[in-house]
């Protein structure tokens, strides 16, 4: 049977304001999906929801399993997240923050061995930065940092990966080479991806779905790999109003539209 | 175990005799001969016959230690002293005071730090001087600079009683003294005295002290309420904090035939008040005490508190009643061995006509020289 | 820094600290020469009782008291700051110095004829406690950022400071006050070697818990949700770590009094010496702090006749050598 993710009617209020409101979605196996939507729609509360930061009601499952009912580190076996940057200020190697990973697989008192170490540096070399091993993460560039970041979550080896505009802080270059990186990791490891992004461009080209998340509430979703120009464009300018859509070969390009 | 029990319970009834007769001041010519015969009485009145030999035992010990000796401090702490104490370390002001009126002043080995700033060293103990030992505060005692003077006696504040217990595991018998009231001070020298097998002394100072509170008690005890005087006692660190009731400085205003000003407050340390509370209690007197060093005054001065404006109404400023005790001895309102000094300047202060500064200077030479061995400089105090 | 110059900066800072400790036992009021303390070690019957009870019941419990207090103090100044992230950290931030002094101030009120040991359970309670109601209010308040914390630490400490004021004034000058003062100054002075004993059961259980849940401690530098997303029990895990460091703490100070400045700056000469913020900087913080107080003690009982008081020394040693590390990181790449 193929795995399956799925976020099941997630309702989130802060006080008597209603930040997510019956949010569904459901993602397969090998599918790397993207979360669209304007400043406050409530993409980075989702994927907090997800993870367990904050009260919601609802349930999210990974293959059956209600991560809602799980402890941290349990949940940390299913569902794994990058953020936008990492908190981490600097004063550790690349390789120890990618150790970090381990965490949930380990005992609480256990350090990482030789062979999770191996492990880490060959996936490091997967992703093309184990050079930057012996480095200060704090001396890193972004890039670089964020590409530390995946390698932490792959070592963390979960069945869902949870994005949270890993792009925001990279240049158009690295934006393009990390999210190629995610793209293969997802597709070649059989993962399930949820990413939220701003830029619906890069969203088109590298994810397989689109949420369109509005007001808190999933509007409509965008299947890249078959629906035609046209709902792509309707969907799309439900959210971001009067949009053209260009074509490229096979890849979409969005921009705004002529005021009437 | 049984005779040394009852020796202490002697030991006890005799300070608490001593005390009694100083609370009260009933007598009026204590001689140390009178106040053994009393306390002979005593014992034998309230001990029953069947221990007559043992008080005999006991009444020995008043003159002759027998080492060795369990003594019981001041905070309750039985110290066992074996033999007669040769080196003797103090680590506080008074009970190093009462050292040298002991005549203890060649076994004395340390005493605390700044003894430059105490005049009474300069006087009574010069030439012992360079030789004695520093052994730090009571806050930081200096544990390795006592040892190193190979002490055989050690006598610490109550402050000090966790470093008493320090000593005492190492083996060396430490006395915790207290000298918090004129009680605790006659109870303090008698301890040391015993202590140091030198009871006959501690007798004889302690009858100086009955001998001078009955003098001050039969001077003022012809005073009516409305004859004695109000008295504002400053504090040594400002004029706006005062002695409240319960406090050393209280009793001596009241002993010396005053009526102390902050009777109204509770407390027994010195208590912030305001000026407007200074006006209320309106005093006839204001008297600034020396200060802790005994080598000055406190911090400000008689004409500050003359000038201030705000108690330019207070009674004693408008009739120029506002008094230093005399510096450069020791600091006599507090419960020093010469603070029975303290009582009788403030009775000569307050009462000039019944005790004159002149017979003050008299009586307070006389007793630096019986105990303290020094002709004092009068001039301080008369001039 | 290579494994190998780590080496060499852990090697040369524990050489430091015993030759510190050599000339922390043979320095003293009370003299006792190196060939004493040799026939002392040699059983030697022919040195004198007292000097063999100088050695065994005062010097070398303070020296080793020096080591720890400064270990203490370095390696939960470290984990305060790494778990708090904030270079500020330190005991006061979130409360525990407060809370432990007012503990203590409490016992010497309260407890009429408190000893060290009344004074030290006192500071054992009050520290917890602080931590405690540190706890409580972040739950009540429902935020549990950093900043959270660290304000109701501010408030704690507030509170400690206000009650020990009010304690302050009614408390007897001659006694209480002078112990509350004593205490708040810092000695090693008092320092014996039952004292010792009697604390080293809880340092020993607080350094071992810090040193066996490092992995998690290095994880904490991290933001509260990337460590929860990384599988770790925050909630759980940031209490035991407090505890397990206040307990450190607690464990120190209520022999010592306070020793001010060492847990702030051990761990930042740590950081600018390793360049790094793991778990091996949080043990040279460890030995920084002990080499520290381990050479302000020699100075505080040899530079005057009296003794000084250790917080003094420890800021003087301490401030030359941050502004020395400072300077050279400047010069060099930051960290």
């Amino acid at each position: 049977m193929k795995a399956k993710f799925e976020v099941r009617d997630i309702c989130v209020k802060y006080g008597e304001r209603r930040i997510l409101d019956h949010v569904g979605l459901e993602i397969f196996e090998g599918e790397f999906c993207g979360l669209l939507g304007l400043n406050g729609s409530g993409k980075t509360t989702l994927l907090h929801a997800i993870c367990g930061f904050i009260p919601m009601q609802g349930g999210c499952f990974v293959n059956g399993t209600d991560c809602g009912k799980l402890t941290e580190r349990k949940r940390a076996r299913e569902v794994a997240l990058i953020p936008q940057t990492c908190s981490l200020e600097g004063g550790r190697t690349a390789l120890e923050v990618v150790l970090m990973g381990y965490n949930a697989w380990l005992h609480i008192l256990e350090s990482p061995s030789r062979e999770h170490r191996e492990k880490a540096l060959d996936i490091m070399d997967k992703l093309g930065c184990r050079g930057l091993a012996d480095k200060d993460f704090g001396q890193l560039s972004l890039g670089q940092r964020q590409m530390v970041i995946l390698a932490r979550c792959m070592v963390q080896d979960t069945p869902v990966m949870l994005m949270d505009e890993p792009d925001s802080a990279l240049d158009f270059l690295n934006k393009h080479i990390v999210l190629q990186k995610i793209r293969n990791v997802i597709q070649n490891e059989g993962k399930m991806g949820l990413i939220t992004m701003h830029d619906p461009n890069f969203a088109m080209k590298y994810c397989d779905r689109l949420f369109l998340l509005k007001d808190g509430a999933i509007l409509t979703q965008i299947d890249m790999r078959k629906d035609p120009e046209c709902k792509i464009k309707r969907d799309l300018s439900t959210v971001y109003g009067r949009i053209e859509l260009l074509k490229n070969g096979k890849e979409y390009l969005m921009v705004r539209g002529e005021d009437a | 175990m049984k005779k040394l029990c009852s020796m202490l319970l002697v030991m006890g009834m005799t300070v608490s005799l001593v005390a009694g007769c100083g609370k009260t001041a009933e007598t009026e010519t204590a001689s140390a001969e009178a106040a053994q015969t009393e306390q002979e009485t005593a014992q034998e009145t309230e001990q029953e016959s069947e221990q007559e030999t043992e008080a005999e035992t006991a009444q020995e010990t008043a003159q002759e230690t027998t080492y060795p000796v369990t003594l019981t401090d001041q905070v309750g702490n039985e110290v066992t002293i074996s033999e007669q104490p040769e080196r003797i370390v103090s680590g506080y002001y008074i009970s190093s005071s009462t050292c040298l009126a002991l005549g203890l002043k060649d076994r004395l080995v340390a005493v605390e730090e700044k003894v430059e700033e105490r005049p009474i060293y300069q006087y009574a103990a010069a030439d012992i001087m360079d030789s004695l030992g520093n052994v730090g505060s009571a806050k930081a005692f200096d544990l390795e600079a006592c040892l190193a003077t190979e002490p055989d006696l050690v006598i610490l504040p109550k402050k000090a009683q966790d470093y008493a217990k320090t000593l005492t595991e190492m083996g060396i018998p430490t006395l915790v003294v207290a000298p918090e009231s004129h009680e605790k001070l006659v109870e303090m020298i008698d301890l040391i005295g015993e202590a140091a097998n030198v009871n006959e002394a501690a007798a004889a100072l302690t009858a100086e002290y009955d001998e001078i509170l009955g003098k001050i008690e039969k001077l003022t005890s012809g005073l009516g309420e409305d004859e004695k005087p109000t008295v504002y006692m400053c504090g040594t660190s400002s004029y706006l904090t005062t002695a409240p009731k319960d406090m050393y400085q209280a009793s001596l205003i009241t002993t010396a035939g005053g009526k102390n000003a902050g009777d109204v407050l509770e407390g027994d340390s010195w208590t912030d008040v305001s000026y407007e509370q200074i006006l209320e209690m309106n005093p006839d007197y204001i008297i600034i005490p020396t200060n802790n060093m005994a080598n000055g005054q406190p911090d400000y001065s008689a004409e500050q508190v003359m000038t201030d404006e705000n108690l330019a109404e207070v009674t004693a400023v408008k009739n120029g009643d506002v008094y230093n005790m005399p510096s450069g001895y020791e600091a006599w309102d507090s419960p020093v061995p010469s603070g029975v000094l303290g009582m009788l300047w403030m009775t000569a202060t307050l009462h000039p006509d019944l005790y004159s500064m002149d017979e003050f200077a008299d009586d307070a030479a006389a007793f630096y020289k019986t105990f303290y061995g020094f002709d004092m400089d009068t001039s301080s105090i008369t001039g | 820094m290579s494994k190998q110059k780590e080496r060499i900066v852990f090697s040369g800072i524990i050489a430091a600290i015993f030759i510190a400790a050599i000339i922390s036992v043979c320095i003293g009021k009370y003299e006792i020469s190196l060939g004493e303390i040799r026939q002392i070690l040699q059983g030697d019957p022919d040195v004198s009782e007292m000097s063999r009870q100088v050695l065994f019941t005062l010097r070398v419990p303070r020296t080793v008291m020096g080591i720890l207090a400064g270990a203490g103090l370095g390696l939960a100044g470290c984990v305060y700051q790494i778990i708090f992230k904030n270079p500020l950290a330190s005991p006061d931030i979130i409360g525990i110095a407060g809370g432990a002094n007012l503990g203590a101030a409490l016992a010497i009120v309260s407890v009429s004829s408190a000893g060290m040991f009344g004074i030290a359970l006192g500071s054992f309670a009050g520290g917890f406690l602080a931590v405690f109601c540190v706890m409580l209010l972040v739950k009540a308040t429902g935020l549990r950022s950093t900043a959270t914390y660290v304000l109701a630490g501010i408030v704690i400490n507030a509170v400690s400071k206000a009650v020990i004021m009010g304690l302050k004034y009614f408390a007897d000058p001659e006694n209480e006050l002078a112990a509350m003062e004593y205490w708040e100054m810092g000695t090693l002075g008092n320092t014996t070697a039952s004292k010792v004993m009697s604390v080293l059961p809880m340092f020993l259980i607080g350094l071992a818990g810090l040193i066996l849940l490092h992995r998690q401690i290095e994880m904490m530098a991290l933001g509260d949700n990337e460590c929860r997303a990384l599988g770790m029990r925050l909630g759980i895990v940031r209490t035991v770590i407090l505890l397990l460091s206040t307990l450190l703490v607690a464990a120190v100070i209520c022999i010592t009094g306070l020793i001010s400045f060492v847990g702030l700056i051990a761990p930042h000469i740590s950081r600018l010496i390793l360049k790094r913020n793991n778990f091996h900087t949080m043990i040279l913080s460890g030995l920084i702090g002990a080499i520290v107080v381990l050479c302000a003690d020699v100075l505080a009982r040899s530079l005057y006749s009296a003794e000084l008081p250790i917080s003094i020394l420890t800021t003087v040693i301490g401030v030359p050598m941050l502004v020395y590390f400072l300077c050279q990181r400047g010069r060099g790449r930051s960290v």
